[in-house]
């Protein structure tokens, strides 16, 4: 079977987006549906296991000590938990104090170029 | 000049004069019939370069110069077979889509890759280096938006100067040297640093890397799989091939690694997060070829290999929402898992490999450049890419799934991707699989013989508590993690919105001197010709009329005068 001819990806001449509410949800997709609808279960049993593997981590000894911090259990649930917090706060204050723009910020590059003037204005000489 | 060896042509077959040919006579087929030869061609294609023996093929003498297109060894190898095994893949991935050009540039831009690869000298690797860029950028342009076309043309722009730079590099270096083989470079001479600015700017290590966040997130669909994998790659592969231990690159590589991570925190667009994520990859890449150990560059081939496969899943999974669903922003999608769930368990197949979760790919190769960083107590670098590493489990593994395909319902009902895209995933996926699995398979292909093993009881307690803390820190931190609707500027706002204004403003002090010239120029002219009216005008002294008196009176003085002159001469 060929799948339907259409030009890959360009949102303007997109057809695939139709709201239909009884849109079929396969076996797969239901299954899936009784996991997350279970997350609170699976988020209770993914603690015990991380708990799990920080108390083996303090039990048995690795091995490697070409840094202090290999010879302590449980310094990598520490650090992961430190790294995620150094990202989200730095990027973001990144984000709000110096990168972030309004969406339409580069929009003058669609409408001919209004930071470089009106050429024929320019060449009237009143510019 | 040495006598030269000539292996003809014909005797051995170069994988992309077969590839560009193949393309060419793409066009004469339709329908099922190019779909069938599409896959052909490209399943030929991976064929022929795993059957490359090891040695110097295809040496030509060319006015002078001794070129090798085909210089096979261990190193060339790896990177043609992984090129080779996702053009089947991104074929693969495209075949519902009809559009010759986009197809033909596809096929000519993973020839150039493998060109490169291949490539014993400086000339042969620029000729192809240059053919990926013209190849390439028409995967960005057949997207056919306003914004495709720009940001098509300011990827043409910045490889168009960096592919001069390259070439000023190359001419300066075979007047000092004398030589064209492409092997490692002494780095000091001007020749070995425009090279290597070069070479830099194809692995998109900042500050010159704002082309591919750029570009790639406005390329089609289908043609993102093959931009993906290929230009940052090659660029990888000269790097370990040009300038392997070269100490700044392992900082500039992590500083890489954290950018991408940053960057990605911000960005709505999912191709432009997923982006953000390829530089931070290649920055462990760099990171390892300036490293230098046999360790950091197997570590550094290793990562490349299985980077080119799970990226081709995530971006094809990336690719798949937006076909079905028409948006690629995450304050836009949520909640579409039910409706795309094999799409939706292919992509955290990539992301589990790209977060090197144990038994994915990414596991065996990243950890290598770190544990690279661990045998030469580099701590500093080690915990950095570590930080990278949870920032990448973060972003890729965590918030584009969230929030494009649980989170809140976004009320889109789309359906599931075609079977095509659906195969293409699972082939590639199957692969990230395989070689988290049997990581010995990945290590035969790899320049020096590994001795690394990464399933160690302290690499497994190291990565998976680092990873699943990270998840935690994700959810206690979820309310401030989701998209938001504004774009990050990064170092492309120096052409794009500083250059202008700069322009702008040196355009109009040229102008103005120009005016204020010509100005002066006119003054002086006109003085020049009031002065010559003065002398000879109608009413000058030299052009009056005179009367019959003051004429004959002059006319007598001087034949006076003359005749005097005369006499006396």
């Amino acid at each position: 079977m060929t799948p339907p001819p259409e030009h890959d990806g360009n949102p303007a001449v997109h057809s695939a987006v139709k709201m239909e509410p009884e849109m079929e949800v396969t076996r797969l997709g239901r299954f899936l549906e009784g996991l997350v609808n279970r997350s609170r279960l699976l988020s209770k049993i993914m603690l015990v296991i991380m708990a799990a593997l920080v108390v083996a981590d303090i039990a048995i000894p690795t091995g490697y000590d070409r840094f202090f911090w290999e010879r302590l259990g449980g310094a990598g649930a520490l650090y992961g938990l430190f790294a995620c917090f150094v990202i989200v706060v730095v990027s973001k204050f990144l984000g709000y104090k110096l990168l972030y723009r309004p969406e339409d910020y580069f929009d003058n590059e669609r409408q001919g170029n209004k930071l470089i003037g009106d050429p024929q204005a320019r060449e009237a000489g009143h510019d | 000049m040495t006598e030269t060896t000539m292996t003809i042509g014909g005797l051995w077959l170069h994988p992309s004069v077969l590839l560009i040919a193949g393309a060419l006579l793409l066009p004469l087929f339709k329908g099922v019939a190019q779909q069938t030869y599409r896959v052909a061609l490209a399943a030929l294609f991976l064929f022929v370069v795993f059957r490359i023996e090891q040695g110097n093929h295809a040496q030509i003498l060319f006015g002078g110069l001794e070129l090798v297109a085909g210089r096979a060894d261990k190193l060339s190898l790896a990177f043609a077979y992984v090129f080779s095994i996702i053009t089947l893949i991104a074929t693969i991935y495209s075949l519902h889509v009809r559009d010759n050009i986009q197809h033909v540039a596809g096929l000519f831009y993973a020839a150039a890759a493998v060109g490169v690869v291949f490539a014993g000298d400086l000339i042969t690797l620029y000729v192809f280096w240059e053919l990926m860029m013209l190849a390439s950028v028409w995967l960005i342009w057949r997207r056919a938006t306003a914004q495709a076309y720009a940001a098509g043309y300011r990827y043409l722009m910045v490889h168009a100067v960096s592919g001069v730079v390259l070439l000023g590099g190359i001419v300066l270096y075979y007047s000092q040297t004398g030589s064209l083989t492409f092997e490692q470079i002494q780095v000091g001479s001007w020749a070995s640093y425009l090279i290597l600015i070069g070479f830099l700017v194809n692995a998109a290590v900042p500050p010159l890397h704002a082309w591919l966040t750029d570009a790639y997130p406005e390329a089609t669909v289908t043609g993102a799989i093959f931009l993906s994998a290929l230009t940052t790659k090659t660029a990888v592969y000269t790097l370990i091939r040009g300038y392997p231990g070269t100490e700044f690159l392992v900082w500039l590589g992590t500083v890489m690694a954290l950018w991408g991570v940053v960057y990605a925190v911000l960005a709505n667009d999912i191709r432009r997060l997923l982006g953000y994520h390829i530089i931070s990859q290649v920055g462990y890449m760099v990171a390892g070829v300036g490293m230098g150990t046999a360790i950091a560059l197997n570590g550094a081939t290793a990562h490349a290999f299985t980077h080119i496969l799970y990226k081709s899943v995530l971006f094809m999974g990336a690719g798949a929402v937006i076909a079905m669903t028409g948006k690629s922003k995450l304050t836009e999608l949520g909640g579409i898992y039910k409706y795309m769930p094999i799409t939706f368990l292919l992509y955290m197949i990539g992301a589990f490999s790209i977060s090197a979760f144990p038994l994915f790919s990414g596991f065996v190769s990243k950890t290598m450049v770190v544990e690279a960083a661990a045998v030469d107590h580099r701590a500093w670098i080690w915990l950095l890419l570590s930080m990278a590493s949870a920032g990448t489990f973060l972003h890729t593994g965590l918030k584009l799934p969230y929030f494009t395909f649980l989170g809140q319902d976004a009320g889109l009902r789309p359906r599931e991707a075609p079977w095509n895209m659906l195969l293409a995933m699972s082939i590639a996926a199957f692969f990230c699989v395989f070689i988290g699995v049997n990581p010995a398979w990945l290590y035969q292909f790899m320049p020096t013989p590994v001795e690394y093993n990464a399933y160690s009881a302290g690499h497994l307690f190291w990565e998976l508590q680092l990873l699943l803390f990270t998840g935690l820190g994700f959810f206690l931190m979820l309310k401030h993690l989701g998209g938001e609707a504004r774009l990050s500027v990064d170092t492309d706002w120096v052409y794009r919105k500083a250059g202008p204004v700069v322009i702008k403003a040196v355009g109009a002090v040229v102008r103005a001197a120009w005016r204020g010239f010509l100005a002066a120029l006119q003054i002086s002219l006109i003085s020049a010709w009031n002065g010559l009216k003065r002398l000879a005008g109608a009413d000058g002294i030299l052009g009056r009329t005179w009367g019959i008196e003051r004429t004959t009176l002059w006319t007598v003085v001087l034949v006076s005068l003359y005749g005097l002159v005369y006499l006396i001469i």
